[in-house]
């Protein structure tokens, strides 16, 4: 047993380190959930070229509240600076798009680059300027948790769940847009409407986070995320629990060893603990992941080896097990201590059990022969693999039709 | 300021940089993979990174090596999660580049003391100071130059040696495939190039503004040329004229008229990378605003006749 003294020891938590912890899990949610609306329609670079594009307005907004506040710490104003480049970064690309020949993608490239170089010159216009403070920008392009005040921490909490709030009030219509645009725009739904609010939530949201994240690594909370839950859920709603989950997890994690750990980037700590976990459940989910697809072609390869012996015994009225192949050997075996087959003088002979499983598997042979026959475009490619059941390639009322084409022809084998 | 030998190795190099970078770019943005770029480009600090920390020394063949390795890696990392996994190209491209940036500035981060490679210069490069090294040791043709010309010439031999490989990939990745030009390979090659590049360029721009000038380009060239060889010849007038003039406006008016929109006095001359990303993106909106007139006037001219059935 681990004494609790030393299990919690590295769990006592300073006031300041909580608020900022419960800061970045409302951002790690909202992240992920507005993330996973990006990623349905297919915009997830978007967030990339959002938070790079934030650069100019950061810079610009610096050097006005250098000129204007005279010292103070201008939170806010560099938070509205970004709001401002990133909103006209969402404009550019829409543009670019809409207007011009230049495709989406280039269209991100182009918006991000040219938005980060007026950054950088910006950059070296405060740099010649010798502006006091001006290495606190840097924390806008890395990230860092240790220099959070309290108030930013209940900002960035306040602007995630306002987002988080939007989301809930516009989920209809989100789910919508998400999955059915072209049902958006017949019901009469304010399409572009829908699409800027989002875009607003996911700026909103990607700014509360720079001074967090960094605008480096700000994007991969929207996009890895939604990712990671594309492999456990299949409705909408579940990704959205498990993105935000993700998200959260990893945001907290990366923001706590940031806090610990001297020199490691906020920003950098959460993505690595963000993709851990996607990489993790990639291997690892149940029916999505990597293993999980090993496993289930390995077992219907079985499946296949074993139905075919099954045939083959019940076609030759028994099995010499001299002639097997290595394969078949082993299907013998599992067969064997399923006891549809017994091994008798003769050799291998089909128990009564078996002989029904033979039967069917030879019927269903007859209906995809059948219904590959009939309905060639129809049939899914499935049909051409090993098929165990015929409810699982056709529709209910194709198996009743065949089954009486069947049935009418006399060539029911049972 | 007057105009100097440094001002003239400024504007060479970064036009043999940006000469170096349009090159791979227009297949890239042909093939619609110009984020595939932005996502080589970062993966270039973890891989210079873990070359140094692997080798112990900054030999510029080495570090080279472990970028174009990291670079492919990612390419490889986003190609592998949409076949295994399925998961949507952009988000593909997005987990790979950023897990990659992640452990590149983790690492960098965590063995400070070790690596002495700044994040800093690799993201936004610095053309000014890298040029200095002409009057500090009298050196004629400056370093920056000699690789960016070095750069120039691999990827001109590249493309010119698997031109025909490169617009199938590009165009018809399966006639392609039919006619044995292995669009896969082909495809890899094109990344490796691009890899290989934000090296030469990332010391001169920063590994973001090399993105833009891979990406304008073309992007500018697309607007106007119909054929591929167009679109080569406008891509370069592009990269050259964009690069000088880049360097004028930075020197010279940028930095004062941003400083002085905002009330402060002449902050003097400015970064020259950043400069030519935004003449560059200030060209391409011209360059937009063109077409969109030529556009309007040839479609008035030919509604013309039809109005007139005479």
């Amino acid at each position: 047993m681990i004494p609790h003294g030393v299990l919690f020891a590295g769990l006592a938590l300073s006031y300041n380190l909580r608020v900022i912890l419960l800061g970045v899990t409302a951002l790690g949610i909202a992240a992920g959930v507005l993330g996973a609306f990006l990623l349905f329609r297919r915009r997830s670079l978007l967030a990339d070229t959002l938070g790079h594009a934030t650069l100019p307005g950061v810079v610009v907004a610096f050097m006005a509240a250098a000129q204007l506040l005279d010292g103070g710490k201008p939170f806010a104003v560099l938070l509205l600076g970004a709001l401002i480049s990133g909103w006209f970064a969402v404009r550019a690309v829409q543009f670019l798009r809409r207007r011009t020949p230049i495709r989406e993608d280039a269209a991100l490239a182009i918006v991000l680059t040219v938005f980060y170089g007026a950054g950088v010159v910006l950059l070296s216009v405060v740099q010649n300027l010798e502006l006091r403070g001006s290495s606190g920008l840097e924390l806008y392009v890395y990230g860092m948790v240790a220099s959070m005040s309290r108030s930013d921490a209940w900002t960035l909490a306040a602007v995630s769940v306002a987002a988080l709030g939007v989301v809930a009030l516009l989920f209809k219509e989100l789910r919508a847009l998400s999955f059915d645009e072209g049902f958006v725009a017949a019901r009469g739904l304010p399409h572009r409407w829908l699409d800027e609010v989002l875009m607003s939530a996911c700026l909103v949201v990607t700014i509360a986070g720079l001074p967090t994240v960094g605008l480096l690594l700000v994007m991969a909370l929207f996009i890895v995320p939604p990712a990671t839950a594309r492999l456990y859920a299949d409705t909408l709603g579940g990704t959205l629990v498990v993105a935000g989950a993700t998200g959260a997890v990893g945001a907290v994690a990366g923001a706590l060893a940031s806090a610990r750990v001297d020199h490691l980037p906020a920003g950098a700590a959460m993505i690595l603990a963000t993709s851990a976990l996607f990489f993790a459940s990639l291997v690892a989910a149940p029916r999505r992941g990597l293993l999980a697809a090993r496993l289930r072609a390995r077992g219907e390869r079985r499946l296949a080896v074993e139905s075919q012996v099954l045939r083959r015994t019940l076609g030759e009225g028994g099995l010499d097990p001299a002639h097997l192949a290595g394969c078949e050997r082993a299907a013998v075996q599992r067969l064997v201590a399923r006891s549809a087959l017994v091994s008798k003088d003769a050799g291998l002979q089909l128990t009564d059990a078996g002989r029904e499983r033979a039967h069917a598997l030879a019927r269903t042979e007859e209906l995809v022969a059948l219904y590959l026959e009939r309905h060639p475009r129809s049939a899914p490619a499935r049909l051409l693999l090993h098929v165990e059941r015929i409810e699982d390639v056709a529709p209910p009322e194709t198996i009743t039709e065949l089954e009486r084409a069947l049935g009418a022809t006399g060539e029911v084998s049972r | 300021m007057s105009w100097n030998e440094l001002d003239t190795w400024i504007v060479v190099s970064a036009s043999l940089v940006a000469v170096a970078c349009a090159l791979p770019g227009v297949f890239l943005l042909l093939s619609r993979q110009s984020m595939m770029a932005h996502g080589i480009a970062h993966s270039v600090l973890p891989g210079i990174v873990i070359a140094h920390l692997v080798s112990g020394g900054l030999e510029t063949p080495v570090l080279l090596a472990g970028a174009v390795a990291a670079g492919l890696a990612c390419a490889a990392l986003t190609r592998a999660l949409q076949n295994l996994a399925n998961v949507e190209p952009g988000a593909a491209l997005g987990i790979a580049f950023t897990s990659l940036f992640a452990v590149g500035l983790t690492l960098q981060r965590l063995f400070a003391d070790h690596v002495h490679i700044e994040p800093s210069h690799v993201l936004y490069g610095n053309l000014e100071t890298s040029i200095f090294e002409v009057v500090l040791e009298g050196s004629s043709f400056p370093a920056v130059a000699r690789r960016a010309a070095l750069g120039v010439l691999v990827n001109a031999a590249f493309v010119a040696l698997f031109f025909k490989e490169l617009r199938a990939a590009t165009f018809d990745p399966e006639h392609g495939a039919s006619v044995g030009a292995r669009p896969h390979m082909t495809s890899y090659l094109l990344m490796a190039s691009s890899a290989f590049t934000c090296v030469v360029a990332f010391e001169a721009v920063g590994s973001i503004l090399v993105v833009a000038m891979m990406i304008l380009p073309p992007a500018f060239a697309s607007l106007f040329a119909g054929t591929l060889r167009g679109t080569f010849v406008l891509s370069l007038l592009f990269a050259v004229g964009t690069s000088v003039l880049g360097h004028v406006v930075s020197r010279g008016s940028l930095g004062a008229a941003s400083a002085a929109a905002l009330g402060f006095e002449d902050a003097g001359s400015t970064n020259t990378a950043g400069g030519i990303a935004v003449t560059a993106g200030a060209v391409l909106a011209l360059g937009v605003a063109v077409r969109a007139v030529l556009r309007s006037r040839s479609l008035t001219d030919e509604s013309e006749p039809r109005a007139d059935p005479a």
